[in-house]
């Protein structure tokens, strides 16, 4: 099955970091986009975001979250099915 | 129910109290009777006669005198004005309210480290808070809390995160707390998504959050140029001319980050810099770095994406725009008061004065870390004046009565 989370994000992001810690403390599978070592991922950030320059940029499916907040990011996992709990 | 409605509040235009009780009664579903009584009128007399006062809202069941909004929250939450009204709260009229002897505002080390103290009182706890952790989630690891030469921030929170859930502390996070009513006897705090939690005591550890500048483009053009994170996002800046606004070693730090992936960097600041003179020296030095001190921004200017920035010349009175695409702000951290800074005293930073007990000046309310005026911003600090704080709520409710 094709993987539905992308987590676009810098090496010296905190917020990256936790959302990519739980994520996997979750077992969801992800796909992690350096965008500070992959300009074409930058690219690709730019344009699925409306041009965000921040990272984290979350993307679920369609759904695509600036910032990181756990209570937001597990609602719509939830919504999506992703998350058992 | 009655036809006509047993509950009278006499109000006056432009009074908040009175917008608020008559939204409680409307949220209880419990008909009420407004009568308009400004001071001098006809109404305001007989106001006066019926209860001895002339100050607005009053509240009457019948013809018994309530109060004002502090009194009716107090009948409300003990259920004596469901007794005076002569029903039963069914589930429409009110879900009958926990009283807490605890709230908690905030769950950062201060919040969590009281929570775990009022919890062991067994005093009935209830913790209300937008994230678990603070500021502690904004870092990577914290090298200086007791026990730990150096722990990753993450396992710190989780550790404080679970050291409170073994005390079976009720949790609502992920919820912003939007207004709070801590005069009276008992404090009322409500959520963003419209609940209403009381409580016996009050401990305000609401900590602080990125300053803003506060200036036009600032706020439209976050997350497109505008950022608060420089260690996050410096790396999408790379070749780009952006400005770094601050004076402070977290404005030194993330031109320092900056250095060796943009194009240029301007320095702006308020005041002279007043960072550590190393980290000045380095910025100094950078040919890529030009410094305007005692320059004020003026605003944030681009479309869908910061495009440059305007300052003001102190000492030359003059504006100048700087082409950058990106803007990190660096201006320090406020307090998160702004829900109590009518009632409560602060300091010139809008930090809550507390004594040495963390109370607040109002009864039954304390406060802790980083929200106070107590010196020294760290996570050893806030946790150990948590456990103040809680510890002096106990001290408050065994000896009240
Ligand atoms: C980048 C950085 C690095 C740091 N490094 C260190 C370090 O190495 N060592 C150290 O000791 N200290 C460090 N500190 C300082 C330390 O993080 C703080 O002193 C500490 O977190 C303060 O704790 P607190 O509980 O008072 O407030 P905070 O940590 O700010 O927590 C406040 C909590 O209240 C919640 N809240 C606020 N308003 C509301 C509201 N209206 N409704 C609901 N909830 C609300 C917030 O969501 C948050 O959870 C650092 C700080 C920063 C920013």
């Amino acid at each position: 099955m094709a993987v539905r989370v992308k987590v676009f994000s810098t090496p010296t992001c905190p917020y990256c970091k936790q959302a990519k810690e739980f994520l996997a403390s979750k077992g969801v599978a992800f796909e992690d986009i350096d965008v500070m070592s992959n300009p074409q991922g930058l690219k690709e950030m730019r344009a699925v975001s409306g041009g965000a320059r921040t990272v984290p940029v979350i993307v679920i499916d369609d759904v695509v979250i600036i910032g990181y907040e756990e209570t937001d990011m597990a609602r719509i996992l939830r919504e999506k099915g992703l998350l058992n709990n | 129910m009655s036809s006509f409605p047993k509950v009278t509040i006499y109000t006056v235009k432009g009074c908040p109290f009175c917008d608020n009780v008559k939204a409680l009664f409307k949220e209880k579903g419990i008909e009420f009777h407004e009568v308009d009584a400004p001071p001098q009128s006809d109404q305001w007399f007989d106001l006066v006669k019926k209860t001895g006062s002339g100050a607005l809202p009053q509240i009457l069941v019948g013809d018994e005198v309530v109060g004002g909004y502090l009194d009716v929250i107090f009948y409300e939450a003990s259920g004596i004005l469901y007794q005076k009204l002569g029903i039963i709260p069914s589930e429409d009229h009110r879900k009958v309210e926990t009283l807490y002897d605890v709230i908690i505002l905030g769950a950062g080390p201060a919040g969590l480290s009281a929570a775990i103290y009022s919890a062991r009182k067994v005093l009935k706890t209830l913790v209300i808070s937008g994230n678990i952790g603070g500021q502690v989630t904004w870092t990577y690891d914290i090298d200086n809390y007791l026990g730990f030469s150096q722990v990753n921030a993450q396992d710190l929170i989780r550790k404080f995160k679970e050291h409170v859930e073994k005390y079976g502390v009720e949790t609502i996070i992920g919820q912003e707390v939007i207004s709070a009513d801590i005069t009276g006897r008992i404090k009322r705090v409500t959520t963003s998504d419209g609940r209403s939690f009381y409580g016996k005591t009050l401990i305000i550890a609401t900590g602080g959050q990125h300053k803003r500048l506060n200036i036009p483009g600032e706020k439209e053009l976050l997350g497109r140029g505008v950022s608060y994170c420089s260690t996050c996002d410096a790396p999408l800046f790379a070749e780009a001319e952006v400005a770094v606004i601050g004076g402070g070693n977290s404005a030194l730090e993330a031109v320092i980050d900056l250095i060796p992936i943009a194009k240029h960097v301007y320095l702006i600041s308020l005041t002279e810099l007043t960072g550590d003179p190393l980290l000045q020296n380095r910025v100094k030095q950078a040919k890529s770095v030009d410094i305007f001190v005692r320059h004020k921004p003026l605003a944030i200017i681009g479309k869908q994406e910061v495009e440059a920035i305007e300052i003001l010349s102190l000492d030359e009175n003059k504006t100048k725009t700087l082409t950058v695409e990106g803007v990190f702000v660096e201006i320090g951290i406020m307090p998160n008061s702004s829900l109590f800074v009518d009632v409560l005293a602060t300091n010139e930073k809008g930090e809550i004065i507390v004594d040495e007990m963390c109370r607040t000046g109002v009864t039954g309310v304390f406060a802790c870390g980083d929200v106070t005026s107590v010196p020294y911003k760290q996570v050893v600090v806030a946790a150990g004046e948590g456990a103040k704080a809680a510890l002096s709520a106990y001290n408050y409710l065994i000896n009240r009565k």
